[in-house]
Parts: structure tokens; sequence; C-alpha cells
């Protein structure tokens, strides 16, 4: 009589075969591995060593476009469209992204990251672990570029061990926007060029009241820039210059952080709270005329020029003028590409002169890293709002931007749960800066001894 | 018939020795016809497991290749004050939530289960959300749970209560989150409705008999005859509970001060942020070990409650 296979050998014959699955696919697995790259300054000394051929214009380039806006996707096309006229013999695929970092990181995991790539304030996630290429040979050997006509302070934004690793094309600082009107209804005069906090709180605290008499507070003085800007303001920082410890327990930064606690729930409360800000937002409160100072940085004047069309506003640089926050926009090359020619070639239409003169100026949404560019009177006499465009230019001067160090990502995560407990009243700003401290310093040392090494 | 049984006569000893060549014949074609799956499951679930369990012992970052570590990563996080934080939100998620979103999916279906005109749009009704999309799930109750204009807050001011701050408050936010899920039990009340529709009426009626009470006859026949599908909804329920993300990511990010910190969005913060592989592999090993554990401890605990139609318990 046949019998039937039992529970116990078709358990048995499974295993064995799955055994046998496993280290195949174990096998294919460690073969699928992607080669360590060559390192960057590898790749690039083998291209300076056939300079000429490996700078040339051909080839195949991706190239990974942030479209976060209609504007930008007109941009995109009308790029795209002038780089074919311009090389030819390139043949470029652009990958729209608009959640640019986690893509990219996501398509670095599996090897096929766009060549270029924009880059913003996330530069820092990916500079530390050599995502992109080094360009300082790729300048020596094609002069094309003059680093010399770029604000020094915006090339910095993308410099990481003394190497320029992405070429910005613009520059985004942020000012006070300010409703003229609302101002001139309270009598006050606009805020001049070296204005300080306490002008700034003066005003906030005439103009923020209930205008409405229900009990609740529904027109505000100022909103509250946040933890870096208010730092920056009032002339502290996270880091040292040499990013070897952190300097959030100075009295500067202590001073900082009374200061942002007081904008909102402490001896001054002109500011909205984090609960209305959610759900209103900061740009509906400027634009429908609830709030006196907005800060913004250049991105949001396509945003008032679209949505403050009742109201007539300006902009002036930071109260204090001692720190104020700056972030550039730029686009990399990853570190892996095969054809650096066409990458390079693509690089320099979207970032020279040409481009920011002819792309990204009628735009508005960043100010032209040129000097000669962003000085111009195409730029600055533009006839468009706000008049004093010159404010984002001269913020410059006494600019900040977030620490050029990897761990730069880790600092939000320390400081934002300290933040949410300072204005839950829970710790005093003394104590938040004390804690603050301590987590930077932390992780400072845990790059150096673990992550860095 | 000599011949027939000489052919198919079993080969003795070794490991070959109990395997007929009929038997053999049958399991290939077995594995054949089961192969596509069988492949898929080796290329795509157990290839990549081994592969993060060797990531877990390197340090990875996408652009270097893996560097070796060995056990640093768990010594790592053992220590990592951010694990700890995301486990206790997790777990509070979990054992506050898991049980609540059970009861809620069967007393839903228990009503469900009546005879009243309309039921299937009303059965519809009660799982049209459990197929919305997370994301837009999220943003919903963002907006539900506004302190000043959201619906919820604005209801309890009707009636004269002033509701707290809800996802801006570190000590209600967990809790709100909760109760958000409480909104998908769709799923769940699905699989509890099948159940009670399968419950054999002569137990019923031989407790009408015995004069049971309907709070009687609930406990004693109904529970008892739907606990395996209260198993297995317990069961997934928790393995579900543990990898909740989409909540932390769209909503707080994590916040106020790290009170809806989900374990998952702290392991993805440090694989697609801060671009730690190694180290995430490592979180994701423990996090999988943690769930086999709590599903092992349930299983164990099924021998207590869990009946069987037609098995005797002692």
């Amino acid at each position: 009589m046949k019998q039937v296979l039992s529970r116990r050998g078709f358990l048995t014959q499974l295993g064995a075969v799955a055994g046998v699955g496993v280290a195949g696919a174990v096998l294919s697995a460690c073969a699928a591995t992607p080669a360590a790259p060559q390192s960057a300054t590898s790749e690039v000394e083998a291209a300076e060593a056939a300079a000429p051929a490996a700078l040339e214009c051909r080839g195949h380039v991706t190239l990974g476009y942030y479209t976060s806006t209609t504007p930008a996707i007109e941009r995109m096309k009308a790029q795209e469209a002038s780089f074919h006229e311009k090389a030819p013999d390139v043949d470029l695929e652009i990958i729209q992204m608009t959640s640019i970092y986690d893509k990219y990181a996501t398509m670095m995991a599996a090897g096929n990251e766009p060549n270029v790539i924009w880059m913003g304030t996330g530069f820092w996630q990916f500079v530390g672990v050599g995502a992109f290429l080094d360009l300082n040979p790729l300048f020596d050997a094609d002069m094309a570029i003059d680093l010399a006509e770029y604000y020094p302070k915006v090339l910095e934004l993308f410099t990481w061990k003394d190497s320029l690793f992405a070429l910005p094309y613009g520059f985004t600082s942020t000012v006070y926007a300010y409703n003229e009107d609302l101002l001139a209804k309270e009598g006050l005069t606009a805020p001049s060029d070296t204005w300080t906090h306490d002008d700034l709180i003066a005003m906030g605290q005439a103009l923020t009241k209930d205008t409405d008499g229900d009990g609740r507070l529904d027109q505000f003085g100022t909103g509250n820039g946040g933890f870096w800007q208010c730092i920056w303001e009032f002339g502290a920082d996270a880091m040292d210059e040499g990013y070897t410890k952190s300097t959030l327990d100075t009295e500067e930064a202590i001073a900082a952080l009374q200061y942002m606690y007081d904008l909102t729930f402490g001896a001054y409360k002109i500011a909205p709270t984090p609960d209305t800000l959610q759900e209103i937002g900061g740009f509906p409160l400027f634009n429908t005329g609830k709030i006196g100072f907005w800060q913004l940085g250049r991105w949001g004047v396509p945003v008032l020029r679209e949505g403050a069309v009742d109201i007539n506003w300006n902009v002036a640089p930071a109260p204090g003028q001692k720190g104020s926050w700056i972030s550039g926009e730029s686009y990399a090359i990853s570190a892996r590409t095969p054809d650096k020619g066409a990458a390079w070639c693509l690089l320099k239409h979207l970032c020279d002169r040409e481009a920011q003169e002819t792309f990204y100026m009628t735009e508005a949404s960043a100010t032209p890293a040129i000097k000669a560019a962003a000085e111009s009177d195409a730029y600055m006499d533009d006839g468009k709002p706000p008049v004093n465009d010159k404010a984002f230019v001269d913020t410059l001067d006494f600019a900040k931007y977030m620490p050029t160090h990897p761990i730069t990502l880790e600092i939000n995560n320390i400081v934002n749960p300290i933040v949410d407990q300072m204005n839950a009243g829970d710790i005093t700003p003394a104590q938040a800066g004390a804690m603050m401290t301590e987590g930077v310093d932390t992780k400072l040392r845990e790059y150096e001894g673990i992550w860095g090494a | 018939m000599a011949q027939a049984t000489a052919t198919t006569h079993r080969r003795s000893g070794g490991f070959w020795g109990r395997i007929r060549q009929s038997d053999l014949s049958e399991a290939l074609w077995g594995y054949f016809l089961i192969s596509p799956w069988l492949v898929g499951l080796l290329i795509f679930v157990a290839g990549p497991m081994l592969y993060s369990v060797y990531l877990s012992l390197t340090r990875y970052n996408l652009m270097s290749a893996p560097q070796w570590v060995g056990a640093f990563n768990y010594g790592y996080l053992a220590a990592d004050p951010l694990v700890w934080q995301s486990l206790k939100v997790t777990a509070i998620y979990t054992f506050l939530g898991v049980p609540m979103r059970v009861v809620l999916a069967l007393l839903v279906a228990m009503l469900l289960n009546q005879q009243v005109r309309a039921m299937p749009l009303f059965r519809t009704i009660f799982y049209l959300p459990s197929v919305v999309s997370g994301v837009a799930v999220a943003i919903l109750w963002m907006w539900i749970l506004s302190p000043e204009y959201g619906l919820l807050n604005s209801a309890l001011a009707k009636v004269g209560i002033t509701g707290p701050r809800w996802l801006m408050d570190q000590d209600t936010a967990l809790f709100a989150m909760i109760v958000m899920s409480l909104w998908g039990v769709g799923a769940n009340m699905v699989i509890f409705l099948a159940a009670l529709q399968g419950v054999p009426q002569h137990l019923y009626e031989a407790a009408d008999v015995e004069g049971a009470s309907r709070l009687q006859k609930t406990w004693h026949v109904t529970i008892p005859s739907i606990s395996p599908s209260t198993f297995f909804v317990l069961i997934m329920s928790i393995i579900g509970s543990f990898q909740v993300f989409t909540q932390g990511f769209v909503m707080t990010n994590g916040g106020p001060n790290n009170s809806t910190l989900f374990y998952v969005l702290y392991l993805y913060r440090n694989a697609f942020q801060l671009l730690r592989m190694g180290y995430a592999s490592a979180l994701a090993w423990v996090l999988f070990i943690i769930i086999m554990a709590c599903t092992a401890l349930v299983l164990r605990s099924s021998a207590l409650w869990v009946y069987y139609e037609g098995e005797l318990k002692k």
C-alpha cells in the first residue's frame, strides 16, 4: 500500500531545500553587494590625468531636480531645453523629486542615485559619507567658472574640509517682512536697517491684540523665528569655530533662549503659539494682515507676491544685525558618476552666471550667488515687492549658517525636544542651554570617536 | 505486484533511509509547484534578512563598503537613551492600544452581527476607515486634534470642556495617537464578524435550555468559540503595533519632547537621515527579537484560553 509522505519527512525535505536556497541567496546577496567605489579623490585624479577627454561634454547624465513648486517645474523644462541646445552630445535624463533627501538616500542605497543632484540644507546629510565629488580639481582643470565672482560666505555653505562639494546658484537669507499698512495703522514707523530687538518688542506689543473681543489674541506682533534664528540674532551659535565643543550655555545663547520663550509664552507674548502656527500657518497670518512682522528667506518672496496682494509690505534685515539665517541652493555631482564630463557640463549650465540671470532671478526665490548678478539693477530694481531687496544681500555681512559638520542633522534632534520642554515651562532657558550643550558635546565626541572614524 | 513492490521498496539506512521513490516524486512535485513563492521568499525576504544580520555587525553608510565592527552596534544600542525612550513609547502604544483595538473590534462585530435592516451598509461604513491610506488618515486626524480649531476640542467646548492640546502636549500626544488608532478597527472587525457567524447555533440552544442569560451566553459560548480568531487578531495586532511609523512621522516627527518617538521612526532616522545602515540593521533585529518574544508568549498562553472546535480541554 502506498504511504503518504509523513509530516516529519516533508519538513525535513523542506528544511534541506530551504538550506540550499538560503545558501544560494546568501551567495547571491554577497555577490550583489556593490563594489566599494573608488574614493572621490582617486576618481578625480584619474580624470585629471586625462583631463581634456574626461571633461568633454558628452555621455549620459541623470539629474535629480527639486520640483516643489509649479515655477520650479517650468524652470526645469526651460533649463532642459536650453541644455539640449548647448550640449547636444549629452543625453540628459531628469528625475523630478519633491522629497529630495529621503529619495536620494534611498537611491544611494540602490546604487542608482542621480549623477547631478540639487542640494540645500540637507547637504550635510551626505557630504560626510563621501557622497559627492570634490569639485576643486574640476575648477582647476576647467577655468570656465571664476569662484572669485561668488559670495565667499555662500561658497562656505557647501565647503567641507576646505573643498567645495556643491556649486551654489543662489542663497536665501532670513529677513523680517513687515506689513506697512498695519504699522501705519498703529502709528508705527517702518524699521530701519539698524533697528534693535527693543524696537521689535515695542512695535510687537503695540500690534498684538484681541481685535474681535472673544478673549483670544488674533493679531500678533511678530513670528517666533525659531531656535536657530533666535540664537544667531543674539550673536550666539551651536558650536565654536573649530567645532570642538558646544556653545549653547554661553550668556548670549541663554539670552537668546530666554528671548525665544518670552516672545511667545513669557514676558512679551507677541508671537503666535506653535498651535496657532500649525493650524493657520505664518504666511496666511501675514497675507491676511494678522501679523506685523514675519521672518522669511528669499524663497518666501514669490509666496508673498502671490498671497499678500491686499497689503503693502517690505523687508528689513534682522534686528540687532548680529546674526541671521543663511542657506544656499546648489547642485552637486555624485562621487559615483561615470560620465564626469557630462555631469560637469550640466553643473555649469545649472549654476553659472548665465543660469543665475536667465533662470533664477525671474523666479526670485533665491538671491543669485554671484555678486554681479545679485547687485545688478535687474535684481535690485525689478519693480516688484519688496522694495528693499538690498536687505537680502546686506544680511550676508552678519549671516550665520548651520554648522558645516555632519552632526548638524543630530543637533535638531537634540534641541527640539529641549525647546519643547522649555516652552512647556518644565525647564528654564538656562537649564535648556545646559542640556543642549551636554547633548551636542556628546554627539561631537561620538562622531569623532565612532561615526566619523 | 512483487516487481512493483520491489521498485518502490524503501531504501535502508541513512538520511534517505525512510524515503520512498514515490514519496520523493510527490515531494519534488510539491516543491516545483510552490517554487515561484519559495524563490520569491528566499530572494526577497530570507536573503535580505540574512544580509541585514551581516550589516548589523558592520558600520555601513551606503558610500563605502561595510566595515566589520562585531557587536559594537548592539552595545551602542543598549546605551542609547533614545532607544529606551522609543521602546517605552512603542510599548505603551502597544500594550494600551492593542487591547483597546481588539475589544472595540469585537464589540463592533457583535453589533454588526444583528439582524437589522441595511446591515451591509453599516458594515461598509465601519470598514471604510481601515482602507484609507495611512498618510491621509494622519493628516485628517491632525486637523481633528488641532488644539484651537480642531473638531474634537470644538465639540468639547460646546459642552463646556476645555480640551487638552493633544498632539502639541507631551503628556497627551501618545494617548491621542492611541485613540486615533481605534479608527482602523474595521479589518479586525471583519475577522470577528466571520467568527461570530461561525459559532454553532446548537451551543446557544443548549445554553438557552440551561437558562443562561445573554451575558452568560456571550461569556461562556461566544467568546470561547471565537477564541481562535481572537488569538489571530491579537498576534497580528501586536506585530503591527510594534511597527507603527506613519503617525509619528507625519503628525509629530517624534515630538513633543520625544513623547511620540516610535521605535521604527527612530530606526528610520538612523537609516535614512544619518545613513547609519549598520546601526539601523541592529535596531531592526532587536525589534524582531522583541516581537518574536511577545508572539511566543501569546502562543504559549493560547493553551489556556484558545478553544478549537472538537478539542477537549483537561
